[in-house]
């Protein structure tokens, strides 16, 4: 207790605003704490589950359309700004994610925009990624792989942004694991109001992706969806909307088999995880009809955004760790 | 008699369509009756403990680390029978947790009527990694 003190103060010192991912740092710390105690002083049960209900709204819009967990939002603001026990508060994301690919997700295969045999196809890489990230967590220190990844996590963004204004060099080579395993889909362009057919390239590749990415979410607490979408729409070609539907349709099952973990720890608490999870129910039911609607580029900006905060606060993390 | 225009009519569902929408309808209505079953309990324990609504040294009980609620399954039961507001929630979150598992089980199924086995294999390795991460998770 005395250390985690000391180890805050420290920090508050070097004027450092960390950011925080799944279960790590901590963004702006002050601001945080006055907060924290205003809604102490002021704030019932009922008023904190509405809190946290509220908040989840917004985590289950955010994390639908760019086919993420949602664990960026709510984990800082439910400890930070709502004073919920950190434990609480990941069991909660956790939670939310799970909400969130099948609230979302199943708006998304209503509406034809799920490649569900890639998901499923990739699904294999993340869940065994993520076991085999697990097994590696006590055994690597997670210094200089946070900072590796954040550097990988800006060239992402890069990879993204450049692949936002045509620049890349389209290379057509037809892929026969994508022919065998019948990835190739279509999906309904609700914006144009046509069918839009696409191939999947290099699914090899997406397939070693998706397992570095369960590997990084095992080991460093973060969901794989940052690395999903990318490896999805940038390397394997799928359009960027199939990308996040289906990202946000296989989430679920990664953390699924976390979840069961927490809730045997006794980690998931109904009066947290409960409204979060009503709360992300609907928000990502608002967001998969926003999803219709947006435009590619601006769903790309986006994620772009959201890749390099994320990358941020690994290498800090890394760095000052 | 009625003419239509094959124009006009909606495209019909290919077999490969129709089960993709059968496992939507899966998660469709595993969230809906998961969210319904956390609401009925979130609104139960608000009825049954009126403080809720005024006590701001509540919030400590319910949210710092000591706070009470079921922590195994075997608990659930006996709390479900008094209709404890918690209890309903924490059944209503369990089958949340429960339905991403149960869509990789049903793909399992349609894939091995639709004698996909590539698929069937692979959807088969998804259910085994669940288990596996489930299980090893449980003994640390």
């Amino acid at each position: 207790m005395s250390k985690q003190f000391r180890m805050a103060t420290s920090r508050l010192d070097r004027r450092l605003s960390c950011a925080q991912t799944c279960c790590g740092t901590h963004p702006s710390r002050t601001c945080g704490r006055i907060f924290h105690a205003l809604v102490s002083a002021v704030m019932t049960p009922f008023v904190v589950m509405t809190a946290i209900f509220l908040v989840s709204i917004g985590a289950g819009m955010l994390g639908s359309v760019l086919g993420l967990g949602g664990g960026i939002i709510v984990v800082p603001a439910l400890s930070l700004w709502l004073g919920v026990d950190i434990r609480y508060a990941i069991g909660a994301s956790i939670v939310s994610v799970i909400a969130t690919s099948s609230g979302a997700g199943a708006a998304y295969v209503k509406d034809q925009m799920v490649n569900l045999r890639l998901g499923m196809f990739l699904e294999l890489a993340t869940t065994t990624g993520a076991l085999s990230g697990a097994f590696l967590a006590g055994r690597l220190t997670g210094k200089w792989l946070e900072v590796a990844f954040g550097l990988a996590l800006i060239y992402t963004a890069y990879a993204m942004w450049r692949h936002n204004y045509g620049a890349e060099r389209v290379d057509h080579r037809p892929d026969r694991l994508a022919d065998a395993l019948r990835l190739n889909g279509v999906y309904h362009n609700h914006a144009t109001g046509e069918q839009v057919s696409y191939r999947v390239y290099r699914t090899g590749a997406g397939f070693a992706l998706s397992g570095i990415a369960g590997i990084m979410s095992g080991l460093l607490g973060i969901g794989g969806g940052v690395i999903k979408v990318p490896a999805m729409s940038v390397y394997m070609r799928v359009p960027l909307k199939v990308a996040a539907a289906t990202s946000t349709f296989m989430i679920g099952v990664t953390a699924a088999a976390s979840a069961g973990v927490y809730f045997a720890r006794g980690d998931i608490d109904p009066y947290v995880a409960g409204p979060t999870a009503i709360g992300v129910v609907c928000g990502s039911l608002i967001g998969s009809r926003q999803m219709r609607r947006l435009n590619s580029a601006a769903l790309r900006a986006a994620f772009t955004i959201v890749l390099i905060v994320v990358a941020v606060q690994m290498l800090h993390r890394g760095l000052t760790s | 008699m009625t003419t239509t225009s094959p124009a006009s009519a909606p495209t019909p569902m290919t077999p490969l369509e129709k089960t993709e929408q059968r496992l939507g309808l899966i998660l469709r209505v595993g969230v809906a009756v998961s969210a319904t079953i956390i609401a009925v309990g979130l609104i139960t324990s608000l009825v049954r403990h009126p403080e809720f609504l005024s006590d701001p040294e509540g919030l400590k009980r319910l949210t710092g680390p000591a706070a009470v609620f079921p922590h195994t399954i075997s608990e659930l039961p006996g709390q479900l029978i008094q209709l404890q507001g918690r209890a309903i929630t924490t059944l209503g979150l369990l089958l949340l947790i429960t339905t991403p598992v149960i869509r990789v089980c049903a793909s399992i199924v349609m894939f091995t009527i639709e004698r996909d086995r590539r698929f069937v294999a692979l959807t088969v390795g998804v259910l085994l990694m669940l288990v596996i991460s489930f299980l090893l998770g449980k003994v640390e």
